[in-house]
């Protein structure tokens, strides 16, 4: 360590540190990049929710969220060693019940990046984004329903010329963790950048499936924000082949975010005669509209719609089943109205109110009975102060 | 841009209080009361003691249920002897029998002078059937189609799903309508559970015990089953159970029956419900008093398909009637227990098409119908069945007292789960105790590869009819007698079990004479002794019989 300078910087409050590196950048010389940087960061997300006149209990595998909940403790490290960044986080709360997030290093070797470990995969905006920055208490049910999530890899980043951003991966799966999960997946996410403040994605992924007998049902199943099931998963063999696309306008303190991603999963050899059966179709969409009326203080609104069938003919028997032949086709829309209220920098109020609606009356949370599911949440979330790191240069 | 920020402030607010105001209302331990409780087995269905369950409902109540089923039924003790085992002892009239004969339990009926219709119901211990009065229609009989059947009484097509259809009448098939639901407290293990669905159920056994005017009467309790009158109780369970039925045994006067039979088709590799025996005080209003010794069985709902299949997401159905024979398929026959707002039935009728269908091919057949139906599970069912002598199943008295299940864990095979067993362990039957509707006494003429059973129980005619299924048939029934039915491993079972419930049948502990279908010490020793001796010389005659098809 000879040589080198070992301090332990305690950060200012974020309001006053912009101005502060305004400053040094005007008055003195960069200084050299450190060796090695860490720090630490944290999270705790606290979950109030309510569901008026809803006859299904709250905090089951039907509706996954309870009325209270830690959703997310979220606690790990981040930094670089001689050029290579790297993160490590964990979360012992978040509901797909893996404990790492993301573990994974990435460095550049020349005007792309090189990404490999655990982490989020190229693919949906919505679920690309911090789970601490969504503007609602949940993602659209594209970006928790459909999307391939983490998983171990590798992935390539970098630009083509000045307007296009590429991201290509190869992953060992699509959730790892999951009983869902893929097998061997690509991934690739190309982004077209005509405006300073407008976005154009088009993404998608294929990977393949292996249903095994005795194991769960290893296909997606549908929820909304609110947490309830209106789709069970059912067995899919074959190929997982998803393709979606993106537009983010942000025009002043206004945000317009569409997102649509369609997925097909193959049921090879799950008929009852180890015969083919129709595949299944997912698709969602979602619209939203943020208002950032004041600094970390916005209202938003979100549209979403989430759907399952089948691509074979209807018929008189659609069933629920696991293996059935003929899929009962079943869809939801949600509107969310939600406003955000960052207290300060580590503290942020964020408050819900969505409505469902449910195509088929016979999965709605009261069985038959068609209408609007209102749910209500509110959130807390604290965060680590960003005041400790370490730094070697 | 302040007045925004304020109004922001009061809607996160807001929904804060209402959320946090709006909580789970219920309050209510989830470990033991909530949906996803796990299923306590170890403290439900304990084996090594006999807990006791209170039950607790009003006098205003009872008195409802009173009527409803006098409505259904008649009224109470009407067949005279009065409670206690009085009428079960009576001597059944000839013409009641005779009305019967050639039919099958559940069978319209016509018998006396004026004639008065019924419905063919179990004669105590299982020697026969008779015809029973009965004020209402019940569902279709079980006859085999063109078989005879007088009309009347049936469940509308297509009604599985429909209100009026037979959903949750299958375990009341004599009855036109399911039993209303009285709210009771239960308590056990010291936990109370309150506003539990407590109805009657049963048929044979139901009737007889109505008729008779016992106080012992079957129940079946239903955690939630009252939610649409009191929300609070929605998906509430017992310990992790949301239904559970209490089995009087009103006539296995050794009370075992329902216990160990079930407890050797599970260790034979045949999914069947869990048991155990439970001392049941029952409080109508006016004080608590023992009822008597019940059998608590659990239903083949969520957690025994969870436990036994590994999911309870696939079809599960238990039929009743004409369709139950398998013959041909009818919809109202298969009332579904889950995914019951499908229309789905595509399991239970491609599986019905392919046994019944020609086998110029039998390998293919074979094949065929075992991509359908657990074939080996259900021969390894029939083994141990025949053995063991039970007439009010499938192939017996009636098409009924089994469920299926299409399970999810292997590719939505049928299984078939075999189900109240308190007339099994007796051979005797119609004709005499052969299986399908011929045979001998209750140890001779046994028809062990059911040679005289027909067409009408196409699962049994044939599955013994191909030379594979016949040897793998043949093949279970050795490997039984040597294990699950060797006769001195079940003597000692049953010895174990005598032991562990005599003193709540018999002794200051033990039922009160008024309220039970024993009446005396004796009566009960007796019939375990029996029990005993008939499995000696049942396994015997098996044996015998193995022998000699050889």
């Amino acid at each position: 360590m000879t040589g080198h300078v070992c301090s332990v910087l305690a950060l200012c409050v974020a309001t006053a540190a912009p101005a502060m590196a305004g400053q040094s950048a005007q008055e003195a010389p960069e200084p050299p990049p450190p060796v090695f940087e860490l720090e630490p960061e944290a999270y705790i997300q606290l979950d109030w929710r309510s569901y008026p006149e809803w006859p299904v209990s709250p905090g089951t595998g039907r509706l996954e969220f309870n009325t209270f909940e830690v959703r997310r403790l979220r606690a790990g490290v981040n930094g670089q060693w001689r050029g290579v960044q790297f993160e490590l986080t964990f979360d012992p709360q978040d509901l797909d019940g893996t404990l790492v997030k993301d573990a994974y290093a990435e460095f550049r070797p020349g005007s792309y990046e090189i990404r490999f470990g655990q982490f989020k995969p190229p693919g949906s905006r919505d679920y690309g984004t911090s789970a601490r920055q969504t503007d609602f208490l949940e993602r659209a049910a594209l970006g928790r329903a459909l999307t391939a999530q983490r998983d171990v890899g590798v992935a390539l980043h970098g630009d083509l010329g000045q307007r296009f951003d590429y991201d290509v991966g190869l992953f060992a799966g699509d959730n790892n963790g999951s009983s869902r999960r893929s097998g061997v997946t690509g991934a690739g996410r190309l982004e077209w950048e005509p405006g300073s403040d407008l976005v154009l994605a088009v993404y998608g992924s294929e990977g393949r499936l292996a249903a095994v007998d005795t194991d769960p049902e290893n296909g997606l199943e549908g929820r909304l924000s609110s947490g309830y099931r209106f789709f069970e998963n059912v067995y899919v063999q074959g190929r997982r082949t998803r393709l979606g696309g993106d537009v983010e306008w942000s025009p002043g303190r206004w945000q317009f975010t569409v997102e649509a991603l369609r997925v097909r999963d193959e049921r090879q050899e799950q008929g009852v005669d180890i015969d083919d059966l129709p595949s299944v179709v997912g698709t969602g969409a979602s619209l939203t509209t943020r208002w950032r009326f004041a600094p970390r203080r916005d209202v938003a609104v979100r549209y979403e719609y989430l759907g399952f069938d089948d691509v074979g003919p209807d018929t008189d028997m659609a069933s629920v089943r696991p293996r059935a032949a003929d899929l009962r086709a079943r869809a939801a829309h949600a509107v969310t109205f939600g406003g955000s209220l960052g207290v300060t920098r580590w503290v942020r109020l964020m408050g819900n109110a969505g409505v469902e609606w449910f195509s088929d009356p016979r999965t709605a949370p009261e069985a038959g009975r068609e209408g609007a599911y209102w749910t209500l949440g509110t959130r807390l979330q604290v965060e680590l102060p960003g005041i400790l790191g370490l730094r070697v240069r | 841009m302040g007045r925004l920020s304020a109004v922001a402030g009061i809607f996160v607010l807001f929904l804060g209080l209402v959320s946090a105001g709006a909580g789970d209302p219920q309050q209510r331990e989830e470990e033991t009361h909530g949906r996803a409780a796990t299923p306590d087995y170890a403290r439900v269905f304990a084996q090594d003691v006999v807990k006791r369950l209170d039950i607790r409902v009003t006098a205003a109540d009872w008195a409802r249920l009173v009527a409803d089923m006098t409505e259904m039924a008649g009224g109470y003790g009407t067949a005279g002897g009065g409670p206690g085992r009085g009428g079960f002892n009576m001597m059944p009239d000839p013409a009641g029998v005779a009305a019967c004969d050639g039919r099958v339990e559940g069978d319209s009926c016509m018998f006396g002078t004026p004639p008065q219709s019924g419905r063919c119901t179990l004669l105590p211990m299982g020697v026969g059937l008779t015809c029973t009065p009965l004020p209402g229609g019940g569902n279709p009989g079980g006859g085999f189609p063109g078989g005879g059947n007088p009309p009347g009484g049936g469940a509308p097509p297509g009604g599985g799903n429909q209100p009026g259809g037979n959903v949750g009448r299958d375990d009341v098939e004599f009855l036109p309508r399911t039993p209303i639901y009285l709210p009771a407290t239960l308590t056990f293990d010291g936990i109370s559970f309150s506003n539990i669905g407590l109805r009657l159920k049963g048929n044979s056994s139901l009737l007889n015990s109505w008729r008779s005017g016992a106080e012992k009467l079957p129940f079946r309790l239903n955690a939630d089953g009252l939610e649409d009158q009191i929300p609070e109780v929605r998906d509430q369970t017992f310990f992790g159970f949301p239904n559970l039925n209490l089995t009087n045994n009103s006539q296995d006067s050794s009370f075992l029956r329902a216990k160990v039979v079930g407890d050797l088709f599970r260790e034979a590799g045949v999914p069947a419900a869990r048991t155990a025996f439970v001392r049941v005080f029952f409080d109508r209003g006016a004080g608590s008093q023992y009822l008597g010794l019940y059998t608590l069985v659990e239903i083949p709902d969520e957690p025994m398909l969870e436990m036994q299949f590994g999911t309870e997401n696939g079809n599960l159905y238990k039929p009743n009637g004409t369709g139950a024979r398998l013959t041909v398929f009818r919809a109202e026959s298969f009332p579904k227990k889950t995914n019951q707002r499908d229309e789905d039935w595509t399991d239970v009728q491609d599986t019905i098409a392919v046994l019944n269908e020609s086998r110029p091919n039998p390998q293919v057949w074979r094949t065929r119908l075992e991509a359908r139906f657990a074939a080996s599970s259900f021969l390894r069912w029939l083994a141990l069945n025949t053995i063991i002598g039970n007439t009010d199943t499938y192939g017996g008295f009636s098409p009924h007292n089994y469920w299926l299940y299409g399970s999810p864990r292997h590719r939505d095979r049928l299984f078939f789960i075999p189900w109240d067993h308190d007339l099994s362990l007796n051979a005797g039957g119609p004709g005499g105790g052969g299986f399908g509707g011929a045979g001998g006494g209750a140890n001779t003429g046994l028809d062990l590869f059911h040679d005289r059973v027909n067409a009408s129980w196409p699962l049994i005619r044939y599955l013994m009819d191909d030379p594979v299924y016949r040897a793998t048939y043949r093949g279970y029934v050795e490997e039984m007698l040597n294990t699950v039915f060797e006769p001195s491993a079940v003597t000692a079972r049953l010895q174990a079990e005598y032991a562990r419930i005599a003193p709540y049948v018999v002794g200051p502990e033990g039922e009160v004479p008024e309220r039970s279908f024993v009446q005396s010490p004796a009566e009960f020793t007796q019939a375990v002794t029996n029990l005993m001796t008939y499995v000696q010389t049942r396994a015997a005659s098996v044996r015998q019989a193995l022998g000699a098809a050889r």
